[in-house]
């Protein structure tokens, strides 16, 4: 069985279309989260329950001008004359009875869930806008913007958030809706923060944000585009779980008698209490209702952010996965959902288009998992067309390409047809590869070079970092087989990663952009290279001059070998090359072999 | 871990000295009218200034506040406010009031913990079912709710269905509780704080000569046999059932609240951890099912737990001040409120503080108690990170 990758590109996408691939995407993402949300039978039933809410607080202005009589109705100075003596119990005039003062149960009930939505729904937005964008600076900036942060979590800690509101309450007499306000701010820069603060710090060592950051975007950029999107569900979480504290801090108030003008469930409990005092009956009518939608009120929120959490967790989106392969055992194959479900049983073709050039996770993900289901392709012909040299479709493609060659060499060592199926492969894509600015050289057997020399927006330090992780790609690939890493990956004499380009000088308006690259990359690519240079025993990486140079601050973390004229990929004419390499993991420095030397 | 433990410790030590600052001006400028305007009525104007002066509340705030600063390093919170004569020392009324919260709080906390990871671990384990079913329902039901309606429901249940005795006030407001039932609390602390201590030892004993670890049951039979014991010996034993009449209902109406969330966290993550890898594998060596629960799949879970629990410890406490404030039961919670309706400054700001200490160290405790479980935290702390 053939099976072929199509992998095409269209960069020349117009709004109207990146709508409509928002807008697909947009649907069927909320599709599979419904999928996973719906699995849930508490969840589906808290946002009944919300719902439910939400109704009442519309029809019940509605109910008071036309069904319900504001003389004998009204949430606080109605009183129904026919009946005697009040408190009553139900009946078909009042659904839940009247209470002490002859009010209607259910009118009080329902009059007071507006004011308490209001307050839920402030607290919750509240406290997830300030901890998101808490959690976003401080792993944004780090340093002392974190540090002052972690502080003020630290110490919000130590100030149980429902205490000082009804201190608060106790001597303001605030609204609902400030109550909401500083109750989520509260809790926002305290809980929340600190669980959205360590879930952003993770996202911040994802390769798309090293990604988005080489190819130029700034704090904000990366924080608004990237940090933020990937922080909003875990913080929808979080701001449904404070409701329940709000809502109780609230009721609390209302119970102590601190804000008897507002309607509140808890002021009802308290009434009713009160009037058990003095006439020694206990109202069950009034007590239970308000128990009862206090709770549910609560509970529906909580219901909700479970089901959330569902959502967000990717273990369970994992374990809903519907496609399982038969025979192989409880094997799941992470696919994309944009493969339709029949392609998926006979798997001959896959086509994927990509949809544009910003949807670096996607692509990225598209890579892995091509890689997870590759011993199942025989030859794969990837075929890119009009394909820009951009950053963001050169990484995930590039290490897609090398681990599909990569395996294919390795699987027909065992046949014998070693040359001919990598060189017939290298042979159809070698000049595209060089459109991308990159270059994939097979050297023997069992060794070939892969070179990153970006177009002129890339500075040299990218393309360098750009080569060592595509080596070390390659690496982990070898790493899964314990016997192919000690057979292969010591002696193989891999020589990965001729960065060079040069170190352009923008123009005047992006001269904070070189900045940023000039001081935040070089220690990274320096670590990188170290790290990735330590794994081999033969061979080094050659950088050219200006990665050379640029090296040269951090020189006692490398061994440099000799340096030679190359024929740089992207460049004309030759250009000095430097071997270097880093550290192996004993600690030793590297031999560097003395074969490769301006072979390039 | 010593180090970490003295870095934390620095921490906690600055930020308290923040929040206290933060609190003095905050209480002072965000509550409206003092101390001596609730009292305008009853005095003269001669009066009220003259109580002004006394109170030094005519001075500029930033000299009360370090005035207050400098009696607070040498461990003088200063004195209550009081119109007649002379209040009572902070210090003295937080002793009378503390040992209550500290016992329910603690007590409550830790069985709460108990009883909450011990059903989520066994619901999760067992899968749906009726069990199940029912313990997340109870548990549901009682984390959503509304504290003061709880409180009336175990009274309703508890004294007037069952008809058991308990002493129950209405709502008089806050009296000073007497001295002798305070120093009896604060010593059953210490009685409980010993017994703790040579419960730890008999196990330590027991699994460094018998090499086998203490049963859990064991443990506690340890505790509770040497915590009698330190009664006896200390002679209280005959106050024992007044205390208990008074604090078995707070207690219990405590654990109510709060183990649910636990159980339900308990259950989330547990759940998770059943579908890993070395379950399987350990399942396939042939252990015991109990063993493979408790040693295996549960340890791994509390991770999750206890760091919500660091949490939730503030939300915690406040479920506990409102149990103390509608059951009347003359702990820190009660007396928070009441010096806060007075704007009774030195004692509100010397009872916020002992909350935040409260906290603080919970949350230490907690800290601890996560890097025992967990290596990789304890690796860490010790410095050895592993690099990628």
């Amino acid at each position: 069985v053939n099976t072929i990758v199509y992998v095409t590109s269209n960069n020349t996408i117009d709004q109207k279309e990146r709508i409509k691939i928002w807008f697909i995407t947009t649907i069927h993402h909320s599709r599979e989260a419904w999928s996973i949300y719906s699995r849930n039978k508490l969840a589906v039933f808290g946002l009944a329950l919300l719902f439910i809410y939400v109704l009442i607080t519309l029809i019940y202005p509605a109910l008071l001008k036309t069904k319900w009589p504001k003389r004998v109705y009204d949430p606080v100075v109605g009183h129904d004359m026919m009946i005697f003596p009040h408190p009553s119990p139900p009946s078909t005039a009042h659904l839940l009875g009247t209470d002490t003062l002859g009010r209607d149960v259910l009118s009080r009930l329902m009059a007071a869930t507006l004011p308490s939505l209001r307050m839920a729904l402030t607290a919750a937005l509240t406290s997830a806008i300030v901890g998101t964008l808490i959690a976003a600076i401080s792993a944004n900036y780090r340093g002392l913007v974190d540090n002052a942060f972690s502080g003020l979590a630290d110490l919000s800690l130590m100030v149980p958030a429902p205490i000082v509101m009804v201190i608060i309450g106790f001597v303001l007499d605030i609204s609902d809706f400030h109550f909401g306000l500083i109750y989520g701010l509260l809790v926002g820069v305290g809980a929340v923060a600190i669980v959205l603060r360590s879930h952003a710090i993770t996202i911040m060592t994802k390769s798309f944000i090293d990604a988005a950051r080489m190819s130029g975007g700034g704090g904000m950029y990366i924080a608004t585009r990237h940090l933020i999107p990937h922080l909003l569900p875990l913080a929808a979480v979080n701001m449904l779980l404070t409701v329940t504290g709000a809502i109780f801090a609230n009721g609390f108030i209302a119970f102590l008698g601190l804000s008897r003008a507002q309607l509140n469930w808890g002021s009802m409990i308290y009434d009713s209490f009160t009037y058990q005092q003095i006439n020694g009956t206990i109202t069950w009518n009034v007590l239970v209702p308000s128990a009862l939608f206090i709770s549910l009120f609560a509970a529906s929120f909580y219901f909700i952010a479970l089901g959330l959490h569902d959502v967000v967790d990717p273990r369970q989106a994992e374990r809903s996965s519907p496609i399982r392969v038969k025979g192989e055992k409880k094997q799941i194959l992470k696919i994309p959902w944009r493969f339709s479900k029949p392609e998926l049983k006979a798997p001959d073709i896959y086509e994927y288009k990509f949809p544009a050039e910003k949807h670096t996770t996607k692509e990225f993900q598209l890579a892995t998992d091509l890689t997870n289901i590759s011993p199942r392709i025989d030859t794969a012909t990837v075929v890119f067309e009009g394909i820009q040299s951009s950053f963001y479709e050169c990484f995930p493609i590039s290490v897609m390409l090398i681990k599909l060659i990569h395996d294919n060499s390795l699987t027909a060592t065992s046949t014998g047809m070693v040359s001919e199926s990598i060189e017939s492969i290298m042979d159809r894509i070698d000049t595209r590869i060089l459109n991308l600015g990159g270059w994939v050289k097979i050297l023997d057997h069992k060794s070939l070079i892969a070179s990153y020399g970006l177009t002129a927006h890339t500075p040299a330090q990218a393309s360098s970092l750009q080569a060592a992780r595509v080596g070390l790609e390659l690496k982990d690939l070898l790493n899964d087989d314990p016997q192919r890493r000690n057979d292969e990956l010591i002696n193989a004499k891999i020589c990965v990663g001729i960065a060079c380009g040069e170190i352009n000088l923008l123009p005047k308006e992006n001269s904070d952009l070189i900045n940023t690259l000039l001081s935040s990359e070089p220690g990274l690519v320096a670590k990188t290279l170290s790290y990735f240079s330590g794994f081999m025993k033969n061979g080094g990486v050659l950088i050219c001059e200006n990665t050379f140079r640029h090296l040269y601050a951090v020189q006692h973390h490398f061994v440099f070998g000799r340096k030679g004229m190359a024929q740089l990929p992207v460049e004309k004419g030759e250009g000095m090359v430097y071997e270097i390499s880093g550290y192996n993991l004993q600690g030793k420095k590297n031999e560097l072999s003395k074969q490769h030397q301006g072979r390039c | 871990m010593t180090r970490f433990l003295l870095r934390r410790f620095a921490m906690g030590l600055v930020l308290l000295f923040v929040y206290v600052s933060g609190l003095f001006f905050f209480v002072q400028i965000a509550l409206p009218g003092d101390y001596v305007s609730h009292f305008a009525l009853f005095l003269s104007n001669a009066e009220t200034e003259a109580l002004r002066d006394q109170l030094g509340l005519n001075l500029p705030i930033w000299q009360r506040y370090l005035n207050w600063l400098f009696n607070l390093l040498r461990g003088d919170l200063g004195i209550a406010y009081s119109i007649r004569g002379e209040g009572q020392a902070v210090t003295e009324i937080i002793k009378n009031t503390l040992p209550v919260t500290l016992l329910i709080f603690g007590l409550g906390t830790v069985i709460a913990f108990l009883i909450g990871q011990w059903l989520g671990k066994i619901t999760a384990w067992r899968g749906p079912g009726f069990l199940s079913g029912s313990v997340t329902f109870i548990s549901i039901a009682l984390y959503t709710s509304f504290p003061p309606w709880l409180v009336f429901l175990v009274i309703y249940l508890v004294v007037w269905r069952l008809d058991i005795p308990i002493s129950l006030q209405g709502r008089p407001g806050f009296n000073v509780p007497d001295m002798s039932r305070a120093q009896i609390l604060w010593q059953i602390l210490a009685g409980l704080l010993i017994s703790i201590f040579i419960a730890l030892i008999v196990a330590w004993a027991s699994s460094r000569f018998r090499k086998k670890p203490l049963p859990a049951l064991m443990f506690f039979l340890v505790l509770l046999v040497s915590w009698i014991a330190s009664w006896y010996i200390l002679g209280i034993q005959n106050s024992i059932p007044e205390i208990l009449r008074q604090l078995t209902l707070p207690t219990i109406t405590f654990i109510l609240l709060s183990f649910g969330e636990v159980v339900l966290i308990m259950r989330t993550s547990m759940v998770d951890k059943i579908d890993e890898d070395y379950i399987q594998t350990a399942k396939a060596k042939g252990l015991p099912d109990n063993k493979v629960r408790d040693k295996h799949a549960a340890r791994n879970a509390l991770l999750p737990v206890t760091s919500r629990l660091i949490i939730s410890i503030p939300f915690l406490l406040s479920g506990m001040v409102m149990i103390e404030e509608t059951m009347n039961v003359q702990g820190i919670g009660t007396a928070l409120f009441f010096a806060v309706g007075m704007q009774n400054i030195p004692l509100a700001l010397g009872i916020s503080i002992v909350i935040g200490i409260i906290c603080l160290a919970a949350r230490l405790l907690l800290e601890v108690m996560q890097a025992a479980l967990d290596p990789r935290i304890r690796s860490g702390l010790n410095g050895r990170v592993r690099t990628p």
